[in-house]
């Protein structure tokens, strides 16, 4: 859990949006294999700090790093799964092709995608546990298993870094719990930031959880975070917060 | 119908259907997808500049729009992206800006403006060989860059995001987008004129979008759409001597509305 290499350096980041400070004073630190759970209320800025790790929005003020340099020269090196809400579902596109889409950053302009991009995209089906999904349009797949074919075209970028934003929402309980599974299965090999307004699920699956309503508050162990909650939620409320927690505390000793 | 064909007027305006149904197939699948239909719309409209400036200079209102609606589908899109204007807003002002200079010119211009009509509503028994040459020219155009740009293409119209996380360059490939639109104008606006460019570019290809579920099927099945369309509707304005234009466009309607009614019935 410590020792490896970092890999995303937040150093006191202020973001300011039309005029409203949306980001302020974050500073976070994750390295290889960690599996954070970010949580916060909803517009308490989780999908905005995603978004500076990506280099999409440029803070005013602080310093971030990805792999040691800055997010637009790094970012093809992220896998991200954005919020399912943001996809047209009609859009004419099949599994395959958007599985591919991975293999966009390691293909030059004007170059074709080759025999190896094929072969890591079919790896990266087989990974979410999708293979015969191949030739199916988008738009016919459920809630979660879209939420597996995004998975599988930022696996297919081969990432040592996973950015999840609320990968289970619209998704039911049964498949979000493969989907949980799935995550568990794959931290093993790259390191996993999961975005969630729900503490409840995953916080018997991450091993940090950073808690997000404008400042960060976060911890290096989870239990530090769920024991201080109450101290928190002033700064920080979260849904579920009441009854789920103890449960899955327990369930941990 | 088989006999008109050896008027040369008849074959170029079959020659210009083919032609123009090439354009809106493929460009008409980009605008339908990536939601860029009102934005053409604007293109189109604000391209009537360009007509104006050829008959002030002239010259063949052709070779004006080329210019105008290139430069016109640029300014829409860097004041779009670039100003605190919305999108919407920065398409109206654009659209009538455009037409206002066209009528200015035209007024500046001394006499009488010959063709104007077409021009508006388009004349597909009147296109010039030299127009047919340049539609050739204009389709070859397009055909390569979405073939050599495929993929990025793909990635940007199906989620922008993620193709400028991958390193494409999303602005330069909109400003292309909004490009080819402008020169997909030009080559469809002899056959429907600039009104009813719009209806060329959206009705086949959200006809062919409720056949497949993929995009090159979709471009493909919006051509061959296009063309049926065209010469349909030329056919059936021959027949109750009817405007081509306006003719083309309400054949094109009702075979999309029946098509959308067959797709409720049969999905139920």
């Amino acid at each position: 859990m410590t020792g490896g290499k970092e890999i995303i350096s937040l150093k006191d980041v202020r973001v300011v949006y039309d005029g409203r400070t949306v980001l302020e004073e974050v500073t976070l630190s994750i390295k290889e294999y960690d599996f954070l759970g970010l949580i916060g209320p909803n517009g308490g800025g989780k999908t905005t700090l995603l978004k500076v790790i990506l280099g999409l929005i440029t803070p005013i003020k602080g310093e971030v790093k990805i792999f040691g340099n800055t997010p637009v020269k790094t970012r093809k090196f992220i896998g991200y799964v954005p919020q399912a809400a943001q996809f047209d579902r009609k859009f004419p596109i099949s599994v395959w092709e958007v599985v591919l889409m991975g293999r966009l950053a390691h293909r030059g302009i004007l170059k074709k995608y080759t025999n190896e991009d094929k072969r890591i995209a079919e790896k990266a089906l087989d990974v979410v546990e999708m293979p015969g999904f191949k030739n199916r349009q988008i738009s016919q797949l459920s809630g979660g298993q879209q939420q597996r074919i995004f998975i599988a075209r930022a696996l297919a970028t081969k990432s040592r870094l996973l950015l999840l934003d609320e990968p289970a929402a619209g998704v039911d309980t049964r498949m979000q719990d493969g989907l949980y599974r799935l995550l568990n299965k794959l931290r093993r090999e790259v390191a996993i930031v999961l975005v969630s307004h729900d503490i409840g699920v995953i916080s018997s699956y991450v091993d940090k959880i950073a808690c997000l309503n404008r400042q960060l508050f976060y911890h290096d162990s989870k239990q530090e975070v769920i024991k201080n909650l109450e101290q928190i939620y002033d700064q920080c409320p979260i849904e579920m917060l009441a009854h789920r927690i103890p449960h899955r505390v327990m369930k941990e000793h | 119908m088989i006999e008109a064909l050896q008027f040369e007027f008849m074959r170029n305006a079959v020659f210009a259907a083919v032609l123009a149904g090439i354009a809106c197939g493929i460009i008409g699948s980009y605008v339908v997808v990536k939601g860029l239909v009102f934005i053409s719309g604007g293109i189109a409209h604000a391209s009537f500049g360009g007509i104006g400036l050829g008959y002030f200079l002239r010259i063949d209102p052709i070779i004006g729009v080329i210019p105008f609606s290139l430069v016109s589908a640029l300014g829409i899109g860097l004041v779009s992206k670039r100003s605190k204007l919305s999108e919407d807003t920065t398409i109206g002002i654009f659209w009538a800006i455009g037409m206002a200079i066209g009528v200015i010119f035209i007024g500046l211009t001394p006499g009488y403006a010959p063709n104007l009509f077409s021009y508006l509503f388009g004349n597909i028994l009147t296109v010039p060989s030299s127009d047919i040459l340049l539609m050739l020219f204009l389709d070859a155009l397009i055909i390569a860059i979405v073939t050599l740009f495929y993929k990025e293409l793909l990635a940007f119209s199906f989620d922008e995001e993620f193709a400028k996380i991958a390193g494409v360059r999303v602005d330069l490939l909109y400003f292309a987008l909004l490009g080819l639109v402008a020169l997909t104008v030009v080559i469809l606006m002899r056959v429907v004129g600039i009104i009813l460019v719009i209806a060329l570019l959206t009705i086949p290809a959200a006809t062919a979008m409720q056949y497949t579920h993929s995009l090159k099927k979709m471009m493909f099945i919006s051509t061959v759409l296009a063309i049926v369309f065209t010469l349909g509707g030329l056919w059936l304005s021959y027949i109750f001597n009817l405007a081509s234009g306006a003719t083309i466009i309400l054949f094109s309607a009702i075979a999309f509305l029946l098509s959308s009614a067959c797709q409720t019935i049969f999905s139920n």
